[in-house]
């Protein structure tokens, strides 16, 4: 067992989210990718300052 | 020219003066929805009786002098998502089958038929529109009607399927991360990303409420632009939209390009495809004299961010659906659904705030530039089923990778237009013309130019 099938059991317990084993592969896979490719979001600095959007202006802040 | 190939302006242009009746356009299409949709798979609901019905109002109401709409007996359907009254809004999925009737059609629906457009029915799409496939477990695949052991892109493949296959000139569609566009490129068809907040999405189900957007389909830039010239207008049932007044594009969508300073996507999006992919951008760059290269700075960044804030809000969404009816899932959807709901939140407020920045930097080129074309898809249309692809010596999961180049866009909500571009003997690919924020005027100009001069265009397959 891995970090991620540790990950997966012990979230899944807390959250009282029941996986059924057949399901269990597929969604163990997209966790391992999905923390893959969010790395590239939580390794990045952003300013302290910097906000969401919790108005959304697609045509950005003056 | 046969009639299932007209445009939704010559159809309206020629119901208003009276050269055919709304029936007889409604009629064609349904034989052709009868000929073609066996196969093509594209429509899961056609409402005939409400369909006629309309055409035969629309033509009293002609008979009678009075003033037609202007989309005047054009039909038209909507991805299954939008609400159509009557039906319930299944959203490509099986549990949605369970829920009450829709009691109207959608705000956008609602759009078309004050405009005298005539909804066919329901369209095809992946679950839950997660997805850039168009293939689903419990309605079967979208099949391409440029080649039906193909797909056709998603989530939309309904839409683009429809469309491409002559079935009807205009589908609606929605895009979160690509599913327009994808779609478009794939089938070989116009399609309109608007910009975030743009057009009402009330009365649709819902995917990732941050990224959603709605749009049209067509087979050429001058009907898109009439349809989104129909589609604006204040939702006040939509949290996302921006009040904004009608800002019409349809008149001056035979401008041309000349004056426009339009660039092309480097970096990130001249890498990661196929040869044919970037063919198809330097096509169009060479008809537009667009010689200059922009980088649109931690695009790949973008797309992880897209990626991370889609997983958790639509697994939030469906959590419920998850704890209850994970069977009842397609399990390609399940499967990332499941995984969503164990993300750390705060990666998702970290997304968000990276969105943020992102958008920043980007809105930064367009201080000197108008339009930066990119490719829609790194390939055309994978086999049905076809799980892993390989690009440039790299094996790949075919499902989330057919999105790379429009989610880091569509993630800062900018408007694009997709233009399809056809090379015999192939299978169709798309570009991605995008412009500023609100300037979906300026995307639909490029792409009218680029059909003008025979780059773009979306002949309906098979005739």
């Amino acid at each position: 067992m891995d970090d991620i099938d540790a990950y997966l059991d012990q979230t899944a317990a807390i959250l009282g989210l029941k996986i059924d084993p057949a399901y269990r592969p597929g969604v163990r896979g997209n966790l391992e990718r999905t923390f893959a490719i969010a790395k590239a979001v939580t390794e990045f600095d952003l300013p302290d300052d910097l906000e969401a959007a919790p108005v959304w202006r697609p045509e950005g802040l003056k | 020219m046969t009639p299932i190939e007209l445009s939704a302006h010559e159809i309206a242009r020629r119901v208003a003066s009276g050269g055919i009746s709304a029936r007889a356009i409604v009629e064609t299409m349904l034989v052709r929805i009868a000929s073609q949709n066996p196969e093509i798979n594209a429509f899961t609901d056609v409402i005939a009786g409400r369909a006629l019905a309309q055409a035969d109002a629309i033509d009293a109401k002609r008979a009678k002098g009075e003033k037609l709409g202007p989309l005047a007996g054009v039909p038209y359907a909507v991805k299954n998502l939008f609400d159509i009254e009557g039906l319930p809004t299944r959203a490509g999925s099986k549990i949605n089958r369970d829920l009450a009737p829709a009691k109207r059609d959608s705000f956008l629906g609602r759009r078309m038929n004050d405009a005298d457009a005539i909804c066919l029915g329901g369209l095809n799409m992946g679950e839950y529109a997660y997805d850039f496939t168009g293939e689903n477990e419990h309605d079967g695949p979208s099949r391409n009607p440029h080649d039906r052991t193909r797909m056709a892109g998603g989530s939309s493949g309904g839409s683009g399927a429809a469309v491409a296959s002559g079935m009807v000139p205009v589908a609606l569609g929605s895009d979160t991360n690509g599913s327009i566009r994808v779609p478009g490129a794939l089938c070989g068809i116009f399609g309109l990303k608007p910009t975030y907040g743009r057009l009402g999405r009330s009365d649709t189900f819902p995917f990732v409420g941050s990224l959603d957007h709605l749009g049209p389909f067509a087979r050429s830039a001058k009907d898109l632009a009439l349809v989104y010239d129909t589609l604006q207008g204040v939702d006040e049932a939509d949290a996302g939209q921006t009040p904004r007044a009608v800002e019409p594009c349809f008149a001056n969508v035979g401008l041309g390009a000349e004056g426009l300073r339009i660039a092309v996507g480097g970096g990130y999006f001249a890498q990661g495809g196929e040869a044919v992919a970037f063919d198809a951008v330097a096509r169009a760059a060479k008809a537009l004299n667009a010689t200059r290269e922009v980088i649109v700075p931690e695009a790949q960044r973008a797309r992880a961010a897209a990626y991370t804030i889609t997983t958790i809000e639509g697994a939030q969404l469906h959590e419920k659906r998850l704890r209850t009816r994970a069977g009842d899932f397609d399990p390609a959807t399940r499967d990332r659904l499941l995984a969503g709901l164990m993300v750390p939140a705060a990666w998702y407020v970290k997304a968000q705030r990276f969105r943020r920045w992102y958008a920043d930097q980007v809105l930064k080129l367009f201080a000197d530039i108008d339009v930066i074309l990119l490719p829609a898809t790194p390939c055309a249309a994978p086999k049905l089923g076809q799980v892993t692809m390989t690009i440039g010596g790299q094996e790949m999961l075919v499902r989330p990778n057919l999105g790379i180049y429009t989610q880091p866009i569509s993630f800062i909500g900018l408007p694009v237009a997709l233009a399809p571009i056809h090379t015999k003997g192939a299978m169709p690919l798309g570009v991605q013309i995008v412009a500023a924020p609100w300037r979906e005027d300026v995307a639909l100009r490029v792409a009218y130019e680029l059909e003008r001069q025979g780059i773009a265009a979306a002949p309906v397959a098979g005739l």
